[in-house]
């Protein structure tokens, strides 16, 4: 999240939009996978910056704060506009069989058509982050997706490293079990 | 696998994260390498679980709508217009110590 832009770039429209805009854009995007969305919770994120930068008192960088406001405002647009049920987190998404061990694993990994499928998987990627409850989706965002680190990520979520690794671990086996459901749902279909 | 049973399997899914980062201690690296030498299907998950990974980092990158910043230009300078009374009530904090909630 670094940047070398001074903080007088909260102050000013054109310069916030210049050096900020396109980050913004992109965290609200993949939050709310919808470019609607992002754009509603781009400007609010943008005019809630201007409100309130003349007393942000944070560190040299303000990507942290621009983060926070961005997620904050995508969060809630995604909330209003909820496309999907969320799923439950609270245990782990494996399934075991009567003998105890996993069931329905799929290993995808090693598909020789998996290059093949590559545009049907992003499309199915997209809607299990969608349907991820908020906070888990905000983990694979802001980590898998934007890059940002551990540490960081859970300063920006309120959370402990521990708190975190757990939400991101359980939205990445999540998202497994999707993929591990469409791969099978694919196969069956070309049996039949 | 004559130990691999459900809390086996469901430990090492537990710590598959820290196992793929390599932040585990050494006494549960020992624990994870030698379950999946026994358990096919916690390797299975393992292996699609990186692939999943790979999926993620390899997603098309955000395309920007066009026109959008011109838009934003407009939008910005129309809300500040039509709302000049001063920070919001439900403003972020002005500091990165205390994260604000929806």
């Amino acid at each position: 999240m670094s940047s070398d832009a001074p903080i007088s770039a909260l102050l000013d429209p054109e310069l916030l939009i210049e050096r900020y805009g396109e980050r913004i854009f992109r965290l609200a995007r993949r939050m709310t996978n919808n470019d609607a969305d992002a754009e509603d919770a781009m400007q609010n994120t943008l005019i809630k910056i201007l409100k309130n930068a003349g007393s942000y008192r944070g560190e040299s960088d303000p990507m942290g704060w621009i983060y926070r406001i961005t997620l904050n405002e995508a969060r809630e647009i995604h909330r209003k506009h909820k496309r999907r049920p969320a799923v439950s987190l609270d245990s782990l998404p494996i399934d075991f069989d009567e003998s105890n061990h996993p069931t329905g694993v799929h290993d995808f990994s090693r598909r020789p058509d998996k290059d093949a499928m590559a545009g049907e998987v992003d499309a199915q990627i997209r809607e299990a982050i969608d349907e991820l409850p908020d906070g888990y989706r905000e983990a694979v965002v802001l980590h898998d997706l934007e890059g940002v680190p551990y540490a960081e990520a859970a300063k920006l979520l309120d959370l402990s490293l521990g708190g975190f690794k757990t939400r991101l671990h359980r939205a990445r086996l999540h998202l497994r079990k999707r993929l591990d459901q469409f791969f099978t749902a694919h196969d069956a279909k070309d049996r039949s | 696998m004559s130990d691999c049973n459900a809390s086996t399997c469901k430990r090492v899914a537990d710590l598959l994260l820290q196992f793929r980062d390599g932040s585990l201690p050494a006494e549960d690296l020992a624990f994870v390498r030698e379950h999946l030498h026994r358990c096919p299907p916690c390797v299975g998950i393992f292996d699609s679980y990186q692939e999943v990974i790979d999926v993620l980092q390899r997603l098309q990158p955000v395309r920007m709508p066009e026109g959008l910043m011109e838009r934003m230009r407009h939008k910005v300078a129309e809300g500040a217009s039509m709302d000049d009374e001063g920070p919001c009530e439900d403003a972020e904090p002005c500091s990165d110590e205390e994260p604000g909630e929806a």
